[in-house]
C-alpha cells in the first residue's frame, strides 16, 4: 500500500495535476475570502465553503479521472494485480493519495481564518466544524470518484461520469423537494428497484427463470404491502434518496456541531464506495 | 516447482483455455507454442494471477494461487505481452517502484537494482524517463521489473515480440543467461526462439495443451526416416536404379540445384540403415554421392502438423512415435513440409548472422 501511495503522490506532483489542483482550488477559495469576507468585511469565513461546494463538480473528477482508468489502458494494473499486494491495499493507497493532495490544499487556505482573525472575531468554532465536515464531504466525492475510474478505462469517460454523479449528490435535495411524495410515486419506485435487483440477479446468474422468478416475488410482496398497508410507502422514495444527501449531512458540520452520526454516516458512505472500487477490479479478474 | 492443473477458463461462453495441466520443474526452461489466440497469454494471466481461472487449480512452489496470493506472487517475476511501464517515469524511479511493490527491504534496494540493470544491460539508460526509450530497451526494463525482488520463476509472454532481429538476439541472450538460475516458462511464435532458449516445449492450440516434449523429441518422433540425397551422374539412370532398390519405400524427384546433378528424398523402409542403402547402392551403379542430409521436421513443422490437424490429440501424438502413421498422414505432412519449409526461410532472413551481436547496444540508445 505504501509503494502505491508514495507513487501516486509523486505522480501528482511530477505531472502538473497536483499543482493545477492546488492553485485551482486556492485560487477559488480566495476569490470568494475576497468577495464574502473581506469586500463585505465579515468574519464569517464558514460561508466561503458553502459557496466554494460547487467546484467539487471540477475538483473531483481532476483528483480522480486517472487513478484506475490509466492504469487499465496502459495494462500497468498487470504490474499491480501480479505483485504481491492485495487489491484492497491498492485501492486503498490510490485513495489515500488523492485524499493528501486534498488535504493539502485544504490546509494552504487555513490562511484565510488566520487573516481574518487578525481583524476581527472568528467563530473558531463553526470555522473548525467548516473544515472538518468539507474535508469528509470532499473524501466522500473521491470515493465516488475513485469508484467510477476503476469502471472505465477512458480518462474523459471517468472524469464526465464523476462530474455527473457529484452533480447528482449536490442536487439530490433540491430533486427530492421538487419530486412528488406520493405512495403511488413510491410504489413506482421501489417497484422500479425491485427491476434493478431481478437484473442484478440476472447479471450474476444469467439465468432467466430464477430473474424473472425474483421479480415477481418482489413485485407480489410490493403489491400487497401497498395494499395492506399504505403508509409505508409515504415518502418512501424521498427517503431513500435523502440516504445520498451529503450536503445535509455537511451543513450541520457548518453550523459548528460536531456531530457523530454525521461523521459516521461520511466513513460509511466513502467505505461502501471503496468496496464497490475494490468488487469492481476483482470482478474483471474473474469474468 | 509450478503446477497446472485441469485449468479452464470461460469467456462468457467461450472457452478460452480447455482444462491444461502441466507441471514445471524447478531450473527447467518451458516454451509455451501455439498461433494466436490458442490461450497462451490467459494460461499465463491465470498462473500469475492476474485473472482468474474458472476452474482448476495453480500452485508455485506448493503455494495456491488463489489461497495463498502472497506467497506464490512473490515467487513470479512476470513479464506481459505488453510491458506494464509508466511511461512518465524514469528506469530509476520506476525499479524503485517495482521493489517498493514487491516489498523489498529499503537496504538491498539499490545493490539489487544495480545488479539487475547491469545483468539486462539497461544501467546507461538509467536516468532516463521511460516514453523516451526505444521498443527494445522498453522491453528490457519490463524485463528487469520482473527480476525485481530476485523471484524463483520468470514467466516472460512473448518477450521478443516486436522487436528488430538485433534485438531479438540480444534479449534471447538475456533469457539465456537467466536460465542458468530461474524456471522460466516463456511464450512464443517465433519456433526457432523456442528451440533455441528451451528445453522443453509445451504446444497448446484452441486452449488445448496438444504435445510437450523437449524440441529434439518433438521433431523426431513426428519425422520418419527421410533423407535427401545429391548424385552426379546421369539423371534417368540415377532415378531408375533408386526407384528398383528395395531398400526403400519411397523415392521422390527433388528440385535440382546445382547442373550436372540429381536430388532425390529417400524414405527407407524399416529395418534398413538408409544411410547405408543409400551409399551402397551409388557404389553399385557408380553414381558420385555429394550430399547426404536428414530431413528432420524442424519444431516449425512439427508445430504446423500439430495444430493445423483438427483431430490432432496427445494420443495420436505419441501414436505417431511408433511410425505407423497411414497413407493419409503422410500426404498431408508432406504438404505441411513445403509450407513450414517457406516459414522457416522467412524466419532465417529476417534473422542477421550471430556475429551482430558483437556490435550490440549501440544502435538502439538512438
Amino acid at each position: 500500500m505504501k509503494a502505491i501511495y508514495k507513487r501516486e503522490i509523486k505522480m501528482y506532483f511530477s505531472s502538473m495535476i497536483g499543482y493545477v489542483f492546488i492553485a485551482f482550488f486556492v485560487l477559488i477559495t480566495a476569490v470568494y475570502f475576497s468577495l464574502q469576507n473581506i469586500l463585505s468585511l465579515s468574519p464569517d469565513f464558514q460561508y466561503v465553503f458553502s459557496s466554494v461546494i460547487m467546484m467539487f463538480l471540477i475538483l473531483a473528477p481532476m483528483l480522480t479521472m486517472r487513478l484506475l482508468s490509466e492504469e487499465k489502458k496502459q495494462k500497468t494494473d498487470q504490474m499491480l494485480l501480479t505483485s504481491p499486494v492485495s487489491i484492497p491495499a491498492i485501492v486503498l493507497g490510490k485513495y489515500l493519495a488523492a485524499v493528501t493532495v486534498f488535504l493539502i490544499s485544504l490546509v494552504i487556505t487555513g490562511i484565510f481564518p488566520i487573516i481574518l482573525s487578525f481583524f476581527g472575531t472568528v467563530a473558531l468554532a463553526q470555522i473548525l466544524g467548516s473544515y472538518i465536515g468539507f474535508f469528509l464531504l470532499g473524501s466522500a466525492f473521491i470515493a465516488v470518484g475513485l469508484w467510477i475510474s476503476s469502471i472505465t478505462d477512458n480518462q474523459i469517460v471517468s472524469a464526465v461520469a464523476t462530474f455527473v454523479a457529484v452533480f447528482l449528490l449536490l442536487m439530490v435535495e433540491t430533486i427530492v423537494s421538487a419530486a412528488s411524495g406520493s405512495e403511488s410515486f413510491s410504489l413506482m419506485f421501489a417497484g422500479v428497484i425491485a427491476l434493478l435487483i431481478a437484473l442484478y440477479v440476472y447479471y450474476n446468474t444469467k439465468n432467466t427463470e430464477v430473474s424473472i422468478t425474483v421479480f415477481i416475488i418482489e413485485a407480489a410482496v410490493l403489491l400487497v404491502l401497498y395494499f395492506v398497508k399504505r403508509s409505508i410507502f409515504t415518502g418512501l422514495a424521498g427517503k431513500f434518496a435523502m440516504m445520498f444527501a451529503v450536503l445535509t449531512r455537511f451543513n450541520s458540520f457548518a453550523m459548528g456541531l460536531l456531530d457523530i452520526s454525521s461523521i459516521v454516516y461520511f466513513i460509511s458512505f466513502i467505505a461502501v464506495f471503496l468496496y464497490f472500487t475494490i468488487r469492481v477490479i476483482e470482478k474483471r479478474r474473474w469474468s | 516447482m509450478i503446477e497446472v492443473k485441469n485449468l479452464v477458463k470461460n469467456y462468457g461462453k467461450y472457452e478460452a483455455v480447455k482444462d491444461i495441466s502441466f507441471k514445471v520443474d524447478t531450473g527447467e526452461v518451458v516454451g509455451f507454442l501455439g498461433p494466436n489466440g490458442a490461450g497462451k497469454s490467459t494460461t499465463m494471466n491465470i498462473i500469475t494471477g492476474y485473472i482468474s481461472a474458472s476452474s482448476g487449480e495453480v500452485s508455485i512452489d506448493g503455494f495456491d494461487i488463489l489461497k495463498n496470493p502472497k506467497e506464490a506472487k512473490k515467487r513470479i517475476g512476470y513479464l506481459p505481452e505488453i510491458p506494464p511501464l509508466y511511461m512518465d517515469m524514469t528506469v530509476t524511479e520506476y525499479l524503485n517502484f517495482a521493489a517498493d511493490l514487491k516489498g523489498v527491504k529499503k537496504a538491498e534496494i539499490k545493490p539489487m537494482l544495480d545488479d539487475i540493470m547491469e545483468k539486462i544491460k539497461i544501467t546507461h539508460v538509467s536516468h532516463k524517463v521511460i516514453k523516451n526509450l526505444s521498443k527494445g530497451y522498453r522491453q528490457r526494463v519490463g524485463l528487469a521489473q520482473a527480476l525485481v525482488g530476485y523471484p524463483e520463476v520468470l514467466i516472460l509472454d512473448e518477450p521478443t515480440v516486436g522487436l528488430d532481429p538485433k534485438q531479438i538476439i540480444e534479449i534471447r541472450d538475456v533469457i539465456k543467461e537467466l536460465s542458468k538460475s530461474h524456471t522460466i516458462i516463456l511464450s512464443s511464435h517465433i519456433l526457432s526462439e523456442v528451440s533455441a532458449v528451451c528445453n522443453r516445449v509445451i504446444i497448446i492450440n484452441k486452449g488445448r495443451l496438444v504435445a510437450s516434449g523437449t524440441p529434439d523429441r518433438l521433431s523426431e518422433s513426428l519425422s520418419q526416416d527421410r533423407f535427401k540425397i545429391k548424385l552426379k551422374g546421369d539423371r534417368e539412370s540415377i532415378i531408375n536404379a533408386y526407384k528398383s532398390d528395395s531398400s526403400f519405400s519411397t523415392v521422390e524427384e527433388s528440385e535440382t540445384t546445382e547442373e550436372g546433378t540429381t536430388d532425390l528424398i529417400v524414405e527407407g523402409v524399416s529395418g534398413v540403415d538408409t544411410r547405408e542403402a543409400v551409399f551402397d547402392n551409388a557404389v553399385k551403379n557408380g553414381f558420385k554421392l555429394l550430399m547426404i542430409k536428414s530431413e528432420k521436421l524442424s519444431l516449425e513443422e512439427v508445430f504446423l502438423q500439430v495444430t493445423e490437424n483438427e483431430n490432432f490429440s496427445l494420443d495420436d501424438f505419441s501414436n505417431s512415435t511408433a511410425q505407423s502413421s497411414d497413407l493419409a498422414d503422410n500426404n498431408e505432412s508432406a504438404e505441411n513440409t513445403s509450407e513450414a519449409e517457406e516459414i522457416e526461410q522467412v524466419i532465417e532472413n529476417t534473422e542477421p548472422e550471430k556475429d551482430i551481436n558483437e556490435t550490440n547496444g549501440e544502435a538502439d540508445e538512438k
